[in-house]
């Protein structure tokens, strides 16, 4: 079988290896890296720190949470154990501050100013999931790209979109809030309101298709979660769920002409 | 630009006959690929993104076959394996740039009499001529006019020899830091000088500045002494490395080059090299003579030849440096690694006539410093900037995709077809040797890019 292997930085970011997807090449990607449609980056972030691995979600109010712990690392050597909380890097703090549901998205936030200083060495603190006590140790920062790839030491072929169970729906139901590329209408229905310039309509994954411009209709992920099993039962979320989306997008998404829903007749 | 795109200042063979370089290794075959194959390996220049592949002999093998037949077989097998063309940005000539980077003539006469001089020793065919101060500063608010802050502006001083009108270096240099500091927006400075005016100020104020001072040696002193001699025919190497003593202590910010012209007189490259880098120079290049004003001195194809074998032992002492661990600075392979690696294209061999403009004594603006008072460059003033329509000409009819026969060349887009001010004035004689040295340096490439990859991921 013939080879071909990239050397250059423009043949690196040019070639598509045999079995990748168009999206992985930046000129047929949205470069949507959120859980969904083409890759997951978080199985990048959550190796970020030499010796720990985080988890690609587990960010809480207290501090992000540690997976595992290599135990030759210095991080081991310092203390840090599965289910530490990793609470700053070099005094930014690694943490969702109060009330924000989008936590999960919030990982490469907290960590952007550590972005600016791949390959260094950073204070990090942790607090023990023991006793709660602070631990300071100071750990390599990994490189995220070599040269124009993603690090292969830090995602192996495969891992970034090992997370994408569901490619097109999460993404789908995710781009819900007018996102340029989405790939269909979400503001449906929509009618000038006489005499003033605004217009009333609603969100494509508004449940109730009867009020108008909702102060919801940027609606963020599962919440509340919806529990078939509560008692008494749960209200209906104003929105589908992803749950819905997985499991009933044929009933749930309605064909949309020149902007209205349609008689599917 | 000042500072010659790597190939474009590397630039240059043969080509007598198209037909005497198919028969080379770095011949051209095939417009899309080139392939550069050696006993151990064997490697794929894709030329749309001038990306570099490694490959094995089999693949090598098909892609010879098909280089030999229709062009969109090779295509065909290009996309089999996954590589991907686009580079559409590449092959639109650009309608307009904005003006960031000038060179001053502020003289255009010159106390040396080099026998190749593309300025007739100084004044360009005419009678001799300082710029003023107020042209000038003229030209200083042009390079600064609509900009806003992070951009960069570049300032050059060349003429004939400038520092015969030192003054106007030093106030255009303050007034360009100036606005620089008020606009906050980064300027860089330069001087291509033929050494001889130096004075030890001039190293402190060049040092102030951070300088790029470019000074013109073409050899050991018997060599050199022949090519540039002062006007009364005495020889000028001693006197330009006395008084380059200062300067050469004294970089730090400021970095002091030496640009060698090659003739047919001073082919001895490895050794002007050597003498060159021990002198303390930060980096030696070498730019072919391809054209000069009396037809003296200029390259032919066998010596051009001869001077592709001198390069490309002055490459291998490079790479052994690399490889070693040991800095190297000889300037065409610095930055030829680094263009090969980034995988650079250039519709254009330079700025000329885009971002960058040569201004005469007089406050024209021209493609480029060579083109100082060439009516067939002009392309404006300072006092009324850029003449839009002959800039929008200027970028049509001189893109690298216009240009026979480079449109089927594989080198075109590194580049560029070549120097417009030589294209035009003697038609393209060096291709082989364009190309022979850039198959060079894809080969040097392979090698390093294997037993030094520190040395890219560290560029
Ligand atoms: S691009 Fe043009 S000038 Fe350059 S080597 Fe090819 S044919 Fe010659
Ligand atoms: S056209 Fe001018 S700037 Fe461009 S390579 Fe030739 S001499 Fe240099």
């Amino acid at each position: 079988m013939a080879s071909i292997h990239p050397q250059n930085l423009s043949a690196q970011i040019s070639y598509k290896a045999v079995g990748n997807p168009p999206s992985t090449m930046p000129v047929s990607a949205i470069s949507n890296c959120n859980p969904g449609l083409e890759f997951d980056f978080r199985a990048v972030w959550k190796s970020l720190i030499e010796g720990v691995e985080l988890h690609e979600a587990g960010l809480t109010n207290d501090g992000h949470i540690v997976l595992d712990v290599d135990p030759d690392g210095m991080a081991h050597a310092a203390g840090v154990r599965t289910f530490d909380l990793l609470i700053s890097v070099d005094g930014n703090k690694v943490v969702a501050e109060g009330d924000s549901p989008g936590s999960a998205l919030e990982f490469s936030n907290a960590l952007a100013d550590v972005f600016d200083k791949l390959g260094s060495t950073l204070p990090c603190v942790f607090q023990s999931a023991n006793d709660g006590s602070r631990i300071e140790v100071s750990l390599l920062i990994n490189h995220v790209l070599d040269n124009a790839f993603v690090s292969e030491a830090l995602a192996e072929p495969g891992q970034l979109t090992q997370g994408l169970c569901s490619p097109w729906h999460a993404d789908y139901r995710e781009c819900g809030c007018y996102y340029w590329a989405a790939s269909r209408p979400d503001f449906i229905n929509a009618v000038p309101v006489p005499g003033t310039d605004a217009v009333q309509g609603q969100s494509w994954m508004q449940r109730d298709l009867q009020s108008n411009n909702r102060p919801d209709s940027r609606p963020y992920p599962n919440f509340p979660i919806p529990d078939p099993d509560a008692n008494p039962p749960q209200d209906e979320p104003p929105h589908f769920t992803y749950q819905e989306m997985y499991l009933q997008w044929e009933q749930k998404l309605q064909f949309i002409r020149q902007g209205k829903v349609a008689d599917p007749q | 630009m000042i500072d010659l795109p790597v190939v474009a200042s590397m630039s240059v063979t043969p080509v007598s006959s198209e037909a005497v370089d198919r028969d080379r290794p770095s011949g051209p075959l095939h417009r899309d690929v080139h392939l550069v194959q050696s006993e151990l390996a064997a490697q794929l220049f894709v030329v749309e993104g001038s990306q570099i592949y490694d490959i094995d002999h089999e693949l090598a093998a098909r892609i010879e076959l098909l280089t030999s037949s229709r062009s969109d077989a090779v295509a065909g097998l290009l996309d089999e394996f996954g590589v991907i063309r686009e580079s559409r940005e590449v092959h639109q000539p650009l309608e307009s740039m904005p003006l960031r980077s000038l060179s001053l003539a502020v003289a255009q006469k010159c106390n040396l009499g080099c026998t190749y001089c593309y300025a007739e020793q100084g004044d360009f065919g005419g009678s001799p001529k300082s710029m003023p101060a107020e042209t000038a500063l003229a030209a200083v608010d042009r390079l600064f006019d609509g900009i806003k802050p992070g951009e960069r502006v570049h300032l050059a001083f060349l003429g004939g020899e400038p520092l015969l009108n030192r003054p106007v270096i030093r106030s255009a240099t303050i007034a360009a830091e100036r606005r620089a500091v008020e606009l906050g927006v980064q300027a860089g400075f330069a001087i291509t000088t033929n050494g001889t005016l130096l004075e030890p100020h001039d190293a402190d104020f060049f040092e102030e500045h951070g300088f790029a001072v470019t000074v013109s040696i073409d050899g050991p002193r018997d060599v050199h002494d022949q090519l540039r001699p002062f006007k009364k025919g005495t020889g000028s190497f001693d006197q330009i490395m006395l008084r380059l003593q200062p300067l050469l202590h004294q970089q730090r910010r400021m970095q002091v080059s030496a640009r060698v012209t090659v003739t047919p007189r001073n082919l001895e490259l490895t050794t002007t090299l050597s003498d060159l880098l021990s002198a303390g120079f930060h980096s030696v290049g070498f730019s072919p003579l391809l054209s000069s004003p009396s037809g003296r001195d200029e390259l032919e194809a066998a010596t051009l030849d001869d001077m592709l074998a001198q390069m490309i032992a002055c490459g291998a002492e490079f790479e052994a440096a690399i490889v070693d661990g040991r800095r190297h600075a000889f300037l065409n392979m610095v930055n030829a690694m680094q263009e090969l690696h980034v995988g650079s294209l250039r519709p254009y061999p330079c700025g000329a006539g885009a971002g960058y403009f040569g201004v005469s004594a007089d406050g024209g603006l021209f493609a480029c410093h060579r083109f100082v008072d060439d009516d067939a460059a002009a392309l404006g003033d300072v006092a009324g900037g850029i003449d839009q329509p002959a800039q929008t000409r200027w970028l049509r009819e001189r893109h690298v995709d216009f240009q026979s026969p480079c449109r089927d060349c594989w080198a075109r887009y590194l580049c560029g077809g070549g120097c417009h001010h030589e294209v035009l004035s003697r038609s393209r004689n060096a291709c082989g040797y364009i190309r022979g040295w850039l198959h060079y340096c894809l080969e040097a490439y392979a090698r390093l890019r294997k037993d030094r990859p520190d040395y890219f991921s560290a560029s």
